[in-house]
């Protein structure tokens, strides 16, 4: 008698719950619909018609858009997203390497500044437009997913502050995924790992990049800093600066190091080359006996032969012309 | 084959001496290795290298090159002040090669039997004595210096022939001297820039022969072509049967300087016996070379092959010359990030020296 009470409580219970979330998945989709409706009245209202008209299942890249940046955001009335979501949405291997379609809701989601290119002018002008950071992701996709560490920038490029705020990380991959794409002739078939490294919350600078061309292994550091922070890039025991003498003590030749500067944040480059200069300047000795062999390849200012000590490294590079030397041609703004 | 016997921490640096292997401590102590154990034997305050001088001292450089000289017999550390303000570049068999900065700089070399300067010159002389004649790498000359007259007896100027084309991301630059390897048959040996090997007539510097160029591998992933020697850092001349060895990256090279030409190439990467060694440093020892080295796995799987990076330079081996083969590795797992920066192998002990002031000392197993 018990028992059977406790059953039909328990399926009340049951049936409730039930109730209560098909209650929610209509509503969410009576919401999507009601938002697809006014975007279907809204004032890009033909261009979308026509992208629904031309994209079979144009709908559901529009839902991923919607799902991804909220029923508020034009993104997904921007055209140049919708179709570029299309295009990925066919491509299967695409998909199952990033973690299907939900994987790519949230590449979309977790680039908070990226701008959309009918969206205005908000948003960080520093990043690729959406839809162009999207052809990024998809060319490390297609020619980087057997390297060492690619699964660890896919997790990145999808990951959410739960605060919303913006991902200084993502920003950073997505400069380095900008650099990769642009120089093939670099790095396609030479890269070996990709490495989160420093976790620089202030200057977004995450990722760095081991590769090869057989002979020797080089290494590729991305930094986006702008003109207002560089002054914070290696400060004297600082991470960033701990990171540098690091690699220079690792080197055979300077030409085995790049440190990627991100163009889009910084205009010029004696800036920053400047900005070295003062970090060795004021660290002379410490940098110098990082690795002697690396420096003591240098000629000295007098001309008369190699750097023998830190003082004649220090006199190199407190010379006014030392940002022009080639000791600093490891430092590039792309 | 070798087993880690003992890991030094805060050392500055180590050498062999006729009475062992001697400890430098990053606090400024030089001890002594005694069955495992570290004897201190001399105090000297910052102290950053040392260098052997002769059968009984070594040389105690600080930051600036500015030597004691600490007798091994006595554990006595004096002044080394057979010039003012002298400052040691190296000290090679006989020859010790200095700089003195005031009041106007200079380089020499001293003959350590017979205590006196050999010769001076405003230019630096670096490279290897022979028949009274220094050569040396200048910018981008490479010079010859009679050590009786100090007057240069000819040079060659190695800028456009060893010039780095512009590429992405690089500059184009002039070439230079790398390295000087020694005299074989009446060639200078001498590596330049672009993994040129040159063959000179030393005593009036005229060009016999080149090796390297437009050598280049056919078949290279990517479609790219590589040279076939690339930029070796470690050459070794083997003037007794006539080869230069070389060993880095992934290779090693032999060339026969009879033939003039690369007579052998040993690819690790694609020797999955060979671990998919990457070497960074070596050293010869008779017909040995130790080395220094990254790691980069394969792992083929079923229609791929799976790519992971290379590691820190974290392993130590040692590459037979007569078999061609590895015969030993040990991978020091305990790193945490740290590298090995420098290794030595002195008979049975062997010394890997790490980026954190680690020394790791290994002993053969009998």
């Amino acid at each position: 008698m018990n028992l059977k009470r406790v059953t039909n409580n328990s399926l009340k219970f049951m049936w409730a719950i039930v109730l209560f979330f098909a209650s929610l998945v209509f509503s969410n989709a009576q919401c999507i619909l009601d938002d697809f409706a006014n975007d279907l009245a809204g004032s890009n209202a033909t261009e979308l018609q026509a992208f629904l008209d031309e994209t079979a299942d144009g709908f559901s890249s529009w839902k991923v858009v919607r799902n991804a940046r909220g029923s508020q955001s034009l993104f997904k009335t921007d055209i140049d997203l919708l179709k570029k979501v299309a295009e990925l949405r066919n491509d299967a291997q695409f998909l199952d390497r990033i973690g299907g379609e939900q994987g790519l809701q949230r590449i979309i989601q977790a680039n908070v500044r990226a701008r959309c290119k009918s969206c205005g002018s908000a948003g960080a002008a520093y990043l690729k437009h959406i839809d162009d950071y999207l052809d990024d992701v998809r060319h490390l996709v297609d020619n980087y997913n057997d390297v060492d560490g690619f699964a660890d920038v896919i997790t990145d490029l999808k990951r959410i502050n739960s605060s919303g705020s913006p991902n200084l990380n993502v920003e950073g991959a997505a400069f380095m995924l900008r650099i990769i794409k642009e120089n093939d002739d670099t790095f396609l078939n030479s890269i070996t790992k990709f490495e989160g490294s420093i976790d620089d919350l202030t200057n977004g600078c995450k990722y760095d990049l081991q590769f090869s061309n057989g002979q020797t292994i080089s290494f590729g550091e991305f930094k986006s800093y702008a003109e207002n922070s560089i002054g914070n890039f290696a400060a004297t025991g600082k991470a960033t600066y701990q990171q540098l003498t690091t690699y220079l003590s690792s080197l055979n030749s300077i030409d085995e190091l790049i440190y990627f500067f991100d163009a889009a944040k910084i205009s010029d480059i004696g800036i920053i080359k400047n900005r070295f200069k003062t970090v060795f300047k004021n660290n002379a000795e410490d940098i110098f006996n990082a690795n002697q062999d690396l420096f003591k390849q240098f000629d000295r200012l007098d001309g008369t032969g190699k750097i023998d000590d830190w003082e004649d490294f220090l006199e190199l590079v407190s010379d006014d012309n030392f940002v022009n030397h080639p000791m600093l041609d490891f430092i590039v703004l792309n | 084959m070798y087993t880690v016997r003992h890991t030094y921490h805060n050392i500055d640096g180590h050498i062999e001496s006729n009475v062992g292997t001697i400890l430098l401590g990053d606090s400024g102590g030089v001890f002594k290795l005694m069955n495992g154990k570290a004897e201190p034997i001399a105090k000297a305050q910052k102290i950053k290298k040392l260098i052997r001088y002769d059968e009984t001292s070594l040389l105690l450089l600080d930051s600036l090159n500015k030597p004691l000289k600490l007798n091994l017999e006595q554990g006595d550390v004096e002044p080394f002040t057979i010039i003012d303000d002298l400052r040691v570049f190296d000290v090679k068999g006989d020859h010790m090669f200095f700089y003195v900065k005031s009041p106007k700089r200079y380089n020499g070399i001293f003959q350590i039997s017979t205590g006196r300067v050999l010769m001076e010159s405003e230019k630096d002389l670096r490279g290897v004595i022979y028949k009274k004649l220094c050569f040396s790498g200048i910018d981008n000359v490479l010079a010859s210096q009679s050590i009786d007259s100090g007057e240069r007896t000819w040079s060659l100027d190695v800028s456009e022939m060893g010039a780095h084309e512009a590429g992405p991301f690089k500059k184009r630059k002039p070439g230079e001297v790398k390295k000087i390897l020694g005299v074989w048959k009446d060639n200078l040996i001498v590596v330049i820039t672009k993994g040129l090997i040159l063959g000179l007539n030393p005593k009036i510097g005229e060009l016999n022969w080149v090796i390297g160029e437009n050598e280049f591998d056919p078949f290279v992933e990517g479609g790219r072509k590589i040279p076939l020697l690339g930029e070796i850092e470690n050459w070794f001349l083997d003037a007794e049967n006539g080869k230069l060895l070389g060993m880095q990256g992934r290779r090693y090279v032999e060339i026969s300087l009879e033939a003039r030409k690369v007579a052998l190439i040993k690819d690790f990467e694609n020797d999955f016996d060979q671990k998919g060694l990457f070497v960074k440093n070596a050293q010869r020892v008779n017909d040995r070379i130790l080395f220094s080295a990254m790691r980069h796995e394969l792992w083929k799987l079923t229609d791929t092959v799976k790519k992971v990076g290379y590691t820190q330079i974290d392993t130590i081996g040692i590459f037979d010359i007569n078999s061609k083969e590895v015969i030993w590795t040990n991978v020091l797992e305990d790193l945490q990030g740290d590298f090995i920066k420098e290794i030595m192998l002195s008979g049975e002990d062997i010394y890997a020296h790490t980026n954190t002031k680690k020394l790791y000392h290994f002993k053969a197993d009998h």
